[in-house]
């Protein structure tokens, strides 16, 4: 799984990257986010998002959930459903979303399966 | 650079972004900040200083980097603009490199800009709007109401140009236009405390109390142009018997609500149909409705509590992730899309089809974002 995040982390634009359970529980995470306790709210905030905006999107009628982008003033957060949990990535403002989305992807399937198993 | 000094220097990133993350020092920021400004990532560099600079805020060299880095990134966009002025022309670039110098504090190069840009395109509202900008940073407040007023005139919900508009006139004695611009604000910002406030005061000064929001015409010409959406406004809290269309026939202003309400409905229709938007729906922060213009089938008060709920959860991950604060999320879906934008205390919700561009979605909620509460910079153009 640390390999998975490092190699996130080497994509242009990304700062920093987090697998998170479905019950929000930090499985690894590679952010900087300036300690533990910080990464674990982090992480807990990101599995709560995951797990309401899944039944949300389906309720409004958009059907299965593939990725949420949250925007702030200082950057952006990129999160996708990988098997049981999800994956998180921070990106700098100006990030190439595209292509950070095309390699969050392929991660989160690899990330998916070490999480399964 | 030979491959030897390549992985010399990936090999310096790398041990330098380690210390950034695990053991950060200004000494580690700045290291990093200035291999990246070699390797000409710019705008890396600068972010790395930045944050180096928040962290350590009494370290000067890293503050004096952050600023250096600033000006260079300035530098470079600018050169970048000019380059696409010349070969691809548009108002909305020559707005942004006039703001970018005048950001840089070069006035007299962004009001040259700015000018040779209305020269080409003289019905730009944007242009207008940094010209006015321009004259008034200037003490020119005639020459500035000039462009002000025809950049209300072009865009009429631009809020930032209204109410500048609006400061200037009070401060040239013309009580009486100034209140009657502060009101076109209240037209479709009616909770804007601090327009309220300057509107009471011009009115005050021009010797009469403040008069109601006028309705502009489009509210009294519906139906809205768009798709089949349906569209529809909440009732004026004060006035619960009239809807927004009632309030804005009558014509009398009473609270300005209805009408408010009806003309953000307006403005939500016509953002509809434009790059795979499907509707929209702006709510309050307890999940009411203020306005829709919902796609066909949906229901309007549910989509506004889930529309909350999104809210409630997108908002907490800016904070613990150190974000600042929340401006918008775009969520992804099989069949669609919900854009979530921070508007005040309201969210503006925006359905949208398959694969639909998040940028480009982005810049039509940034334009009603900026037409009805002023809170985003020169986005659209005209």
């Amino acid at each position: 799984m640390k390999e998975i995040l490092a190699g996130l982390c080497r994509v242009p634009g990304v700062n920093g990257a987090m697998a998170v359970s479905s019950d929000g529980l930090l499985i690894a995470s590679q952010t900087g986010l300036g300690g533990k306790d910080a990464e674990e709210a982090a992480a807990a905030v990101a599995g709560n998002l995951g797990k309401v905006v899944g039944p949300v999107l389906q309720k409004l009628g958009r059907g299965e959930m593939k990725h949420v982008v949250v925007s702030g003033a200082g950057g952006r957060v990129l999160l996708v459903g990988s098997g049981p949990g999800c994956l998180v990535a921070l990106l700098e403002p100006d990030a190439n979303l595209g292509l950070v989305q095309l390699e969050l992807g392929a991660a989160a399937v690899e990330a998916g399966r070490e999480m399964r198993l | 650079m030979s491959f030897l000094d390549k992985l010399i220097k990936n090999r310096e990133r790398t041990r330098l972004e380690e210390a950034v993350r695990k053991d950060p020092s200004p000494a580690a920021f700045l290291g990093l900040a200035r291999v990246l400004q070699q390797e000409g990532d710019l705008a890396q560099a600068r972010q790395v200083a930045r944050r180096g600079a928040a962290a350590f805020p009494k370290d000067s060299e890293l503050a004096q980097l952050d600023r250096d880095l600033t000006t260079l990134e300035r530098d470079a966009e600018c050169r970048r603009l000019r380059e696409q002025i010349a070969n691809f022309p548009n108002g909305r670039l020559y707005a942004r490199l006039a703001e970018l110098y005048r950001a840089g504090g070069q006035p007299d190069k962004a009001v040259q800009v700015a000018s040779s840009g209305l020269g080409s395109f003289p019905n730009h509202d944007g242009l207008h709007y940094v010209l006015g900008l321009l004259h008034a940073d200037a003490g020119a407040k005639e020459e500035a109401c000039k462009h002000l007023s025809r950049a209300a005139e072009l865009d009429k919900f631009n809020y930032s140009a209204l109410k500048l508009l609006g400061r200037l006139l009070s401060e040239l004695g013309r009580h009486m236009d100034a209140a009657e611009t502060f009101a076109k604000i209240r037209g479709f910002a009616p909770d804007d405390e601090e327009v309220k406030e300057l509107h009471s005061r011009a009115s005050r000064a021009g010797g009469t109390g403040p008069r109601p929001a006028p309705v502009p015409a489009a509210a009294r010409t519906a139906p809205a142009p768009g798709p089949a959406v349906e569209v529809r406004t909440a009732p004026a809290a004060p006035a619960p018997a009239g809807t927004g269309a009632t309030a804005a026939d009558d014509g009398s202003g009473g609270s300005g609500n209805g009408g408010s309400s009806s003309l953000l409905a307006i403005a939500l229709s016509r953002i509809v149909g434009k790059d795979g938007i499907e509707g929209a729906i702006l709510a309050d922060s307890k999940g009411t409705p203020v306005a829709s213009a919902m796609p066909a089938g949906q229901d309007e008060q549910s989509a506004a509590a889930a529309l909350a709920e999104l809210r409630r959860a997108t908002s907490p991950v800016c904070g613990e992730f150190g974000l600042g604060g929340f401006e918008e999320a775009f969520l992804e879906a099989e069949g669609g899309g919900m854009c979530v934008f921070a508007m005040r205390d309201m969210t503006l919700g925006i359905y949208v089809a398959p694969r639909s561009r998040a940028g480009l979605i982005a810049m039509h909620a940034r334009a009603f974002a900026r037409k009805i509460a002023g809170s985003g910079p020169e986005e659209t153009g005209s």
